[in-house]
């Protein structure tokens, strides 16, 4: 790992944005990421590195997440930093420089609205280097089924908060695997249970963001 | 023929609610103010700002004793049945009647979380989802507070309360439970799905009589095992 790619995980660990931002408070008036990448890209970095250290800081932010060490706001602080750095890459992306490992289309099932633990999964697997097509919440199959038409190597992931909204998620699930059975399917949400995921035919189950997004580096890898 | 033998609306305002800071922190995780900054900040400014923002509404209705049985793992009221499941059933048994209730604070406050989740300053908005969801608990609670009077002029005492949803009670139970109160009760409305408009609302049973007592630990009823709040109770023991 180079110094650049250091430097820019600790500053989305942390949830540095950019210098005007005073949190965290003992970085107050330092660059942030936004400042870091500007830099680092001008004096001839590589956007790989830029996205390692993005990589890196969700990664470590994540795991302490799903070990009740860090909480919500600080997952999303986090994320805000690393969108600040990832704005700077978006050229690098157009041009094919640097590549995402894949595309995640995320949505939350029919009949349901929750939407902060979805979009915390899109955070995280964006983090760790996912293209996200974020299909809001309330998703029917068929609109899963147009975004996976356009996007088919994609990994889909489905969220559901309530116990009566989980027979949509068993039938999105079946929708996706008669159409596309090649495509991976990851569910998670307050009620769900592996054993759900199991008896529905879906890839993964996960409590938290990291275990879907150390899913997909080992099945992308 | 009514079933209901007593109803009482409530409302109240947000300043009314036991709410402070400390709640609602730990109710993200934070345990003996360890937030990080800006979170306290953002928790302080979103108290202040929400009284314009939420006005608690909540209907509690006891149904008459004569109609209500109930059984090993349901509750009946002449023939609506409430399939609650063992526990709570079992929480309810010495009961002489069941008060059904609804609460919300409005739609205010959800709608600004959601802008700022989806805009630009998240974790303002994921505290003021917080502070809102703290202010359903804790209005809940005040105005089950204020049954006590009426329970104690027959010499009842309350049960905790118990949602369905929760404690194997299932949520699409919801329909029975709405079909006690008028349509757009509080401005309250069931989704087909069984989701509660505002979503910051709350429903459920409590059990009154003689002989219930409240008991301190509810976690213990839940079967919920990677519930946060279990996670967060089993760490600070
Ligand atoms: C706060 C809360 C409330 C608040 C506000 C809810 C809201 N929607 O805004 C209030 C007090 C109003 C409330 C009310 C009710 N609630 Co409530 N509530 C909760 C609570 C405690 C936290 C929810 C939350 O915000 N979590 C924070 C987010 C970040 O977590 P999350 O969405 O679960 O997402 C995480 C994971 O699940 C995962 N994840 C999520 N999606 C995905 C997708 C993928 C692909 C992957 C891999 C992972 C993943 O990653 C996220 C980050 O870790 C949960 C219990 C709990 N501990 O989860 C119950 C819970 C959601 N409520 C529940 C119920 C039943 C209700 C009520 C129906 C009760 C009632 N009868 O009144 C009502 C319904 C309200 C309505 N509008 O209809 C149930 C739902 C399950 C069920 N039985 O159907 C839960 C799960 C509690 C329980 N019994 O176990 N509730």
């Amino acid at each position: 790992m180079s110094e650049t790619t250091d430097r820019i995980a600790l500053l989305v660990k942390r949830g540095k944005i950019n210098k005007a931002s005073p949190f965290p408070p003992d970085l107050k008036e330092q660059d942030g990421a936004d400042e870091q990448t500007k830099a680092a890209l001008d004096s001839g970095a590589k956007p790989s590195e830029i996205l390692d250290g993005c990589m890196k800081g969700m990664q470590e932010i994540g795991t302490l997440f799903s070990q009740n060490k860090v909480f919500v706001p600080d997952l999303l602080m986090s994320a805000k930093a690393m969108s600040a750095a990832m704005a700077h890459l978006k050229p690098h992306f157009q041009s094919g420089e640097v590549k995402r490992k894949g595309t995640f289309i995320i949505g939350t099932v029919t009949g349901d609205l929750h939407d902060i633990g979805k979009n915390l999964v899109s955070m995280v697997v964006e983090g760790c280097g996912w293209e996200i097509v974020d299909l809001g919440v309330d998703v029917g199959a068929d609109t899963f089924l147009e975004a996976i038409e356009q996007h088919p190597d994609c990994a889909v992931g489905l969220s559901a908060l309530l116990t009566t909204t989980m027979p949509a998620m068993s039938q999105t699930v079946a929708a996706i695997k008669e159409k596309s059975p090649q495509t991976r399917v990851l569910i998670g949400g307050a009620p769900i249970t592996r054993e759900f995921a199991d008896k529905i035919g879906a890839d993964c189950y996960s409590p938290d963001p990291q275990g879907a997004a150390n899913y997909l580096s080992t099945a992308a890898a | 023929m009514s079933t209901i033998s007593f109803s009482q609306e409530f409302s109240a305002s947000f300043e009314e609610l036991p709410l402070g800071p400390d709640r609602i922190l730990a109710a993200m995780g934070y345990p003996d103010s360890a937030a990080p900054a800006p979170v306290p900040e953002l928790v302080q400014e979103a108290l202040c700002a929400a009284p314009k923002h939420c006005t608690c509404r909540g209907i509690f209705q006891v149904l008459q004793s004569s109609n209500v049985s109930v059984g090993k793992d349901f509750i009946r009221n002449g023939d609506l049945r409430f399939s609650t499941g063992k526990m709570i059933a079992a929480q309810i048994k010495k009961s002489e009647t069941i008060c059904v209730f609804l609460t919300t604070i409005g739609p205010g406050l959800e709608t600004i979380s959601r802008a700022l989740l989806h805009g630009d300053d998240p974790v303002k908005g994921y505290v003021i989802d917080t502070l809102a969801s703290e202010a359903t608990e804790a209005a809940v609670d005040l105005f089950a507070g204020h049954m006590l009077e009426y329970c104690a002029e027959n010499n009842w005492k309350m049960t905790n309360r118990f949602s369905p949803g929760y404690c194997g009670w299932s949520v699409a139970e919801q329909k029975n439970l709405f079909s006690l109160f008028p349509e757009n009760t509080c401005g309250i409305t069931l989704s087909e799905s069984c989701l509660m408009h505002p979503i910051k609302s709350v429903s459920g049973i409590i059990g009154l009589g003689k002989n219930v007592k409240k008991q301190p630990y509810p976690c213990e009823f839940c079967t919920m095992n990677n519930c946060i709040k279990r996670k967060l109770k089993e760490k600070g023991q």
